[in-house]
């Protein structure tokens, strides 16, 4: 009798670990093959929030116009500030005089057809960072 | 005696249970990988704009459309299973479509949602500015005026390739 109790005690509480490690591996497996992390992105507002734009104040209207073109045909960086050639870091600053000077100034950005997209996206985002919202874009 | 003769019947044995355990666990993770598999253009790479809002899940109270811009110059699996040439590709989910199935999409969705909804550009860097303009002048035409483009703040894993 006292053997029997003894045995089955002794069983009751050893606990087998196998199919929790087996588990445990799983897991593992699962969130490494399945951990993708995603990009992060951000969105640059193409066309101004203006469902009521025929109430839009006419004022002075001061104009920055960006030309964006392929730079791969015509070399240089892609970008003229009123006709001239400019590098990403001259575009930059441009913008930034534009912003000081009045942050709700119209930037007009003119693309040609074949201008890849990315220049208008770093155009664009240029205009994000000094808080130019009175974006136009144009195609040629 | 009697006593290690119960021993080997117990090493006979087969003990189903971590099996059935791993069968659930691969079951699951094929239904949970499976579901989020192609829903986007994977030949798509973002322009960098780290000056940009982040874009948030619950940014939106309407959740936006994204319309998938690239130009392809050489065929990619993508391509291939979609069973299109190279060229300017336009896709919603990774389902591509003509300009003509767009504006028609669009106006579905307009509709019944109305045109206050915001729309999502995800086109490619190297996409020219003549297939993002001639999605706009879709959405122009059917009055959708919240227009986006999608820029990419931080690479994730999957821009490596």
């Amino acid at each position: 009798m006292a053997k029997k109790k003894d045995r089955v005690k002794s069983e009751g509480v050893a606990l087998d670990m196998t199919p929790m490690i087996d588990v445990v591996f799983q897991l593992i497996i699962f969130f490494v093959v399945t951990l993708k992390q995603e990009d992060i992105l951000s969105h640059l507002d193409a066309m101004a929030p203006s469902p009521d734009s025929k109430a839009a104040p006419a004022e002075k209207i001061e104009m920055l116009t960006i030309d964006i073109y392929n730079a791969k045909a015509q070399g240089g960086e892609g970008f003229l500030v009123n006709k001239t050639p400019v590098s990403y870091r001259q575009l930059d600053s441009e913008i930034k005089r534009a912003a000081r000077n009045n942050k709700s100034s119209t930037v007009l950005l003119r693309c040609t057809k074949d201008s890849p997209h990315s220049l208008l996206v770093k155009a664009l985002d240029l205009c994000n960072k000094y808080g130019m919202t009175n974006l136009a874009i144009f195609s040629l | 005696m009697a006593k290690k003769k119960r021993k080997t019947e117990g090493g006979v044995d087969l003990d189903m249970t971590p099996m059935i355990d791993v069968v659930f666990q691969l079951i699951i993770f094929f239904v949970v990988t499976l579901k989020t598999a192609d829903t986007i253009n994977p030949d798509i790479e973002l322009e960098y704009g780290k000056n940009g809002p982040q874009l948030k899940a619950d940014e939106y109270k309407i959740p936006p459309v994204t319309i998938e811009v690239k130009r392809y110059k050489r065929p990619t699996d993508f391509l291939k299973k979609a069973g299109r040439p190279t060229g300017r590709i336009i896709s919603i989910n990774g389902s591509v479509m003509s300009l003509d199935q767009l504006r028609a999409m669009l106006r579905q969705i307009a509709s019944r949602r109305g045109t206050n909804f915001p729309l999502l550009i995800r086109a490619d860097k190297d996409a020219p500015h003549e297939d993002v303009r001639a999605v706009m002048n879709v959405c122009n035409e059917i009055g959708i005026w919240q227009v986006s483009f999608l820029a990419m703040i931080k690479p994730g894993d999957s821009s490596k390739k």
